[in-house]
């Protein structure tokens, strides 16, 4: 080879910036939808919403740490600060739950009704993701993980 | 030249690479696209004394025909079949059951018939640890609905002052007993209509007579739930579950990927029979019922004993077996229903036996062991 010829190889890149491109493309499209669809489908909670009979009537931020109160509603839902978290008394007219809202856990229990005998709802898991739900049935109160996901039912 | 060739071939490379992860990315169960589908789920209280969840993953332009089917067919299944099968509803089968004399026959709806075809079928292969004719004994023992309401009012005979704290009169026990024999109970069609012969038994205690009478609540909500998820299914709603009372669940198809499950299943969480609100099994599901009985939510304790709502149909008193809870898995959710308390009430030795000549299905035990449980399981799933 002429000496010209192997200095224009040695100029001669084997990747310019504009080859560069398609390829970082390629990269970040196939990271994010890797993250849209291969990671679990189920988020962590970042709301909740208490649901007595068909109305919402309480709902819960957790990135606020803020309650927001269905007008009519107010008076039967007491609230106390304990343990990091706060503790929700709801009482209707078909009765009363207490759960427990663990904030750092992005969690709901449900801790006490006075709903029938054997208290189902008190031995629901608590809720931590999104769809998640604690159902007590003679007192018609849902607390409902926020989102648009369908919970993975729960037998016993 | 050869530069050109590279690079040709370097885009080609990657092409086939963005076309893998594509496809890749994208979550098809048994040939169905669901990548795009949206949710959609419904909850009841009015039905069977307890809640009734339906949950749908649908393409996102069916949203409202679902929102019609749940408004339509499935509340009109729910309150067809509740109202039928309950002990108390006005245009009830086995209430009109209940009040007919000893030997009578009751015609019945075809939804009825059906269910007590499946009642005689599980009576039979579990050698009667199920029995539907038990009612009389499980109002004794303080465990029918009436029990639920504020109304503590003495209206039966053998009623007590707080059934929590007084246990029935043997007399009592023995004689309900004596008409609970479910094979003398005759379930027959005849020219396109359906009947029931009651059993011709009678009893009487302290100048009270008393005939068999029926509570197929053992077996009512699992029906009922095949029967939602069948009409999910004829209107091409493949994707999503019901769930009645938690005990009974009729699984559909997965449109989400779930940890441990494979692509299409469901993974559903069987409560601890120890430990509040904790699992001790992870159960993965697709297109197959479940149904779950135990010992550890309706009961109550005299002395020290735990008194439970299911009943053994050998003594007509509370089962006192070392099967805590117990899972059944199959096709069908009635019958999931009936075995799992037959598995209860059988204990762990019996329930094995019973579990090798159920073909098709599986199950999972929680079986007392020192102040724990050990757990049995010939199911697809995970013990935690």
């Amino acid at each position: 080879m002429k000496k010209k010829g192997v200095e224009d190889v040695k100029k001669s890149k084997y990747f310019s910036v504009w080859d560069v491109i398609p390829y970082v493309t390629v990269v970040v499209v196939a990271v994010a939808l890797l993250l849209v669809f291969l990671l679990p489908e189920k988020q962590e909670m970042t709301r909740f919403y208490v649901v007595y009979g068909d109305t919402e009537i309480l709902s819960f931020d957790f990135d606020k740490d803020e309650f927001v109160f269905t007008e009519g509603y107010e008076e039967g839902i007491e609230i106390k600060d304990e343990n990091g978290g706060h503790s929700v008394r709801v009482s209707t007219q078909d009765g009363t739950n207490v759960f427990f809202v663990n904030v750092a856990e992005r969690s709901v229990k449900m801790t006490d009704a006075d709903c029938s005998y054997s208290q189902d709802c008190t031995y629901m898991p608590k809720i931590e993701k999104e769809g998640d739900s604690i159902i007590c049935v003679p007192n018609k109160l849902k607390i409902i993980a926020g989102g648009d996901g369908v919970s993975s039912p729960v037998t016993g | 030249m050869e530069k050109k060739r590279t690079k040709a071939a370097v885009a080609a490379i990657l092409a086939i690479v963005l076309a893998v992860v594509l496809v890749g990315c994208s979550l098809v169960v048994d040939g169905v696209d669901v990548t795009s589908y949206t949710s959609a789920q419904y909850t009841t209280y009015d039905y069977f004394n307890t809640y009734s969840t339906v949950a749908c993953y649908m393409p996102a332009d069916r949203k409202d025909e679902f929102a019609g089917l749940w408004e339509g067919e499935i509340t009109d299944l729910l309150r067809q079949v509740s109202g039928l099968l309950s002990s108390d509803g006005e245009d009830s089968d086995v209430r009109a059951f209940n009040e007919a004399a000893a030997g009578e026959t009751v015609r019945i709806d075809k939804v009825t018939y059906d269910a007590l075809l499946l009642a005689k079928r599980a009576y039979d292969e579990t050698d009667g640890a199920f029995n539907p004719a038990l009612a009389l004994s499980v109002d004794l023992w303080g465990f029918s609905p009436r029990f639920n309401e504020d109304d503590d009012s003495l209206t039966k005979p053998y009623d007590r002052e707080d059934f929590r704290t007084q246990l029935p009169d043997e007399k009592y026990v023995e004689a309900f007993l004596s008409v609970s024999d479910f094979s003398q109970t005759d379930v027959y069609e005849e020219d396109g209509e359906y009947f029931v012969a009651k059993s011709s038994s009678v009893v009487v205690v302290d100048g009270t007579e008393y005939t068999q009478q029926l509570d197929l609540s053992g077996i009512g909500k699992g029906y009922c739930a095949d029967l939602i998820a069948a009409a999910m299914k004829e209107n091409g709603f493949d994707f999503g579950y019901v769930n009645i009372g938690g005990s009974s669940l009729r699984m559909l198809k997965n449109a989400r990927k779930e940890s441990g499950a494979e692509l299409g299943e469901w993974t559903v969480s069987v409560l601890s029979p120890t430990k509040d609100g904790e699992s001790y099994f992870k159960a993965y599901l697709k297109d197959e019922s479940l149904a779950t009985s135990g010992s550890y939510q309706q009961y109550y304790e005299i002395g020290g004993v735990r008194y439970s709502h299911i009943l053994d149909p050998a003594t007509g008193a509370p089962y006192d077996s070392d099967v805590l809870t117990a899972s059944v898995y199959g096709e069908n959710a009635a019958l999931c229903d009936a075995y799992s308390t037959a598995f209860c009430v059988l204990g762990k030795e019996k329930a094995l036996a019973l579990a090798n000549k159920l073909d098709g299905y599986t199950y999972t035990m929680a079986v007392k062991s020192g102040d724990g449980f050990v757990t049995l399981t010939d199911a697809d799933g995970k013990i935690l």
